[in-house]
């Protein structure tokens, strides 16, 4: 056996039915062993690496295992950085898989040889140069095990041609002993979740009893926890509402009175009124990033804060916290939730009334015929496409407005780059998030610019014929960056008025893909369920206006 | 917050790239690297990394379990400054002819430095400190021409018999 037919053997024994990539020199043995297995597994080869490595994310976002991504060398590895870039700050777990060259001919600036391990040290969880068989074992057999354990992250196998190539004795005992990654091993190891502390509880326990105010900040960590059902359990004892990042959003029920929304620039009054009154933040699997507030500065103002995070360095990393509690959402939430008679049953100090309170106050245009609302878009939408989505966006003002506006709950997958706002991650991200969840209606909404920086993955959705709903919100503008050219430039919109001539739906068919122009809400809806109806891919260009917060 | 020199101790795994994974953790952070030094422990598989850094008892947490995370790096240990013992190895080359030789020899005897090669224009002093009397010495020899010079940075132990295997902060 090779040690590219051991990769794949060793994929399959873990579970891995998909995996993405592209191929080239480097990886000739590996896709030669994708061949001979490809009724085991499958491989979805996308128009450009970036494609394959949001696609690996996405598939991983929705299915809770690792994404698997492949790319030979050079070129090839550099095409993946913003995707493995974009994996680390989302905690993604993905294994990404490149070829380099022979093992002789490493630092000689060979024919496409790049230090991609060196280039990716700052992105990646861990990675492996692997330049012999026994390395090869090594990180083959421990790769999913680091992803997955405690935060998860994405790991690099970096693998010299002639160790894919070459024959080893020592593979078929490694297959046969390698046992694969069950998730229940996720609660033990120093490097893992660990147990709440007695003490750190008590801690917290301790200041939610004083509060009056207290105020949950709900992050990915959450739903990569499970704990969403611990979660609002947790808010409703400690009468506290939740407000939730762009990676949390999704985690409760849009028609919960203590569900407040997004926060950030696009946060709902609710939510804003929430922050500036509380006197008690609760972080649970939440990184605090600058996107979501300025923590330090509430906290020097007087509020409280108790973080609880999986990663022990995310504690006290932006400012001091009064109290936290290092463990998995989960188990903390438990640990909390059994020793919480003490605030068992408080009445909340703020609920809102209706879903609407969460949007931020953005003006409503007069918009001319043939344009429809963004909030009348997302209505349209719904009603078309139905419940339980996966509903994935691009990056920019339209993302905003997508996790702000569109009613996403427990049954709902939101899918979203976060940390690294990676424009061009949406086609992607949705190929890979659909074929994890193929029974679910999959919408995606991308902005102009963004869909254009991606719309070569549009071949790849035609060619593994999935069906997609792409709703492009043609604004006609990078409206995010023309919003703070707005704000901070004296409206000199540098750039920013996209002057797109193409024809979207004609760029659509083209690629064997069904291109609608809408031009009200009913069309809109009608389009997606003919689409749903017809289980077939479709790409609906609408014109809108998209605007920032005016109270921002 | 008061910023301070911290020695902190950090035993990884003995393998190709690791120092790169930490040495580059330390600069994407931020953190100053004011001293380094790496070898070998009497595990073999095992190497150990001194370094000292300046700053805050906040920053220094976060070094502790950012670096904490890397899979290469098994155990932490912050060493306290009144209870530890450190050294660092200096090799000084000073121009020195006949005339300025027994002025240079007089400075390393206080310093109590090891002239460890002798040439009719050159010598080389050896110095074993804990960082300052290096600096201290140097400053002895400017005046005469300090050709070159080479530091191992610091390294450094618990005394008595306290010892890195009794950290708390363990990440196996
Ligand atoms: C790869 C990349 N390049 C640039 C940016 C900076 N940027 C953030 S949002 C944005 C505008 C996005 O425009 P569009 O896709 O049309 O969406 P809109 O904001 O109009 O909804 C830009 C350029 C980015 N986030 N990612």
């Amino acid at each position: 056996m090779n040690g590219a037919e051991f990769i794949v053997r060793i994929l399959i024994k873990s579970g891995s039915r998909t995996v993405f990539g592209y191929p080239g020199g480097t990886v000739l043995s590996l896709y030669d062993s994708l061949y001979r297995h490809r009724s085991e597994i499958r491989h979805v080869r996308t128009s450009h690496e970036q494609g394959s490595a949001h696609a690996a994310d996405g598939f991983a976002r929705m299915s809770g295992k690792p994404g698997v991504c492949i790319a030979t060398s050079g070129p090839g590895a550099t095409n993946l950085v913003t995707g493995i870039a974009n994996a680390f700050m989302d905690s993604v777990p993905v294994i990404f898989i490149t070829g380099n060259v022979e093992h002789s001919l490493i630092g000689t600036d060979s024919f496409q040889e790049v230090d991609i391990v060196g280039m990716t040290l700052g992105i990646t969880k861990h990675s492996w140069a692997v330049r012999s068989p026994d390395m090869l074992i090594d990180a083959m057999t421990s790769a999913e095990r680091i992803c997955m354990t405690g935060r998860r992250g994405p790991v690099l196998v970096d693998v010299a041609k002639d160790v894919l190539d070459c024959d080893s004795p020592d593979y078929t005992d490694a297959l046969e002993m390698f046992e694969p990654f069950s998730q229940t091993e996720t609660a033990c190891g120093a490097k893992t979740e660990t147990a709440p502390d007695e003490e750190e509880i008590s801690g917290v326990l301790g200041l939610i009893a004083e509060s009056k105010k207290p105020l949950v900040i709900c992050g990915g960590g959450v739903r990569q926890a499970g704990a969403g059902e611990e979660l609002i359990e947790f808010a409703r004892s400690a009468g506290a509402p939740v407000c939730q990042t762009l990676m949390g959003i999704g985690t409760l029920e849009p028609d919960e009175p203590l569900n407040l929304g997004l926060m950030g620039a696009m946060a709902g009054k609710a939510a804003k009124k929430a922050l500036n009154e509380c006197d008690l933040i609760i972080a649970v699997g939440a990184r605090l990033g600058n996107k979501v507030a300025d923590i330090s500065g509430l906290v020097s103002g007087g509020k409280k804060l108790v973080q609880i995070d999986a990663d022990r360095a995310e504690i006290n990393k932006i400012v001091k916290a009064d109290a936290y509690i290092a463990s998995d959402a989960k188990m903390a939430l438990r640990g909390i939730l059994a020793r919480s008679g003490g605030i068992a049953g408080r009445k909340p100090w703020l609920t809102r009334d209706s879903f609407a309170e969460n949007v931020s106050g953005v003006q409503k245009h007069d918009l001319k015929k043939g344009f429809v609302d963004p909030e009348d878009i997302f209505a349209a939408v719904k009603k078309g496409a139905g419940n339980s989505l996966t509903v994935a966006s691009d990056v920019g003002l339209h993302q905003l407005y997508t996790a702000s506006h569109f009613p996403l709950g427990p049954a709902d997958r939101f899918i979203s780059s976060g940390g690294l706002g990676t424009m061009g991650f949406g086609i992607g991200a949705s190929i890979g998030a659909k074929i994890a969840g193929p029974e679910r209606t999959t919408v995606l909404f991308a902005g102009d610019g963004g869909f254009m920086m991606s719309m070569n993955e549009l071949a790849t959705v035609a060619a593994e014929k999935l069906p997609l709903i792409i709703i492009v919100m043609r604004n006609g503008e990078l409206g995010m960056v023309r919003e703070m050219q707005r704000k901070y430039c004296g409206r000199r919109y540098s750039q920013t008025k996209l002057g797109l001539k193409v024809n979207i739906p004609r760029l659509c068919s083209s690629f064997g893909i069904d291109g609608v122009r809408a031009r009200t809400a009913v069309e809109i809806e009608q389009a997606v369920k003919d689409a749903v109806c017809e289980n077939r891919a479709v790409v609906i260009e609408v014109r809108t206006v998209l605007r920032g917060a005016e109270n921002d | 917050m008061t910023k301070t020199m911290k020695t902190i101790s950090i035993l990884v795994d003995n393998e190709a790239g690791v120092l790169a994974r930490v040495t580059n953790l330390f600069s994407r952070r931020g953190y100053n690297i004011d001293s380094l030094a790496v070898g070998t422990t009497d595990d073999p598989a095992i190497s150990r990394i001194t370094v000292r850094v300046d700053c805050d008892s906040r920053v220094l947490e976060q070094i502790i379990f950012q670096v904490g995370k890397l899979v290469c790096v098994h155990k932490v240990k912050v060493l306290d400054d009144s209870m530890r013992v450190s050294r660092e190895l200096t090799l000084i080359k000073v121009k020195a002819d006949e005339a300025s030789r027994g002025g240079i020899i007089d400075i390393a005897q206080v310093f109590r430095a090891r002239i460890i090669d002798l040439t009719p224009d050159a010598l080389t002093i050896e110095l074993t400190g804990d960082g300052e009397k290096t600096d201290a010495l140097l400053d002895m020899l400017r005046p005469y021409g300090v050709i070159e010079m080479a530091r191992t940075g610091i390294v450094a132990l618990d005394r008595g018999s306290e010892s890195i295997a009794d950290s708390p902060y363990v990440f196996d």
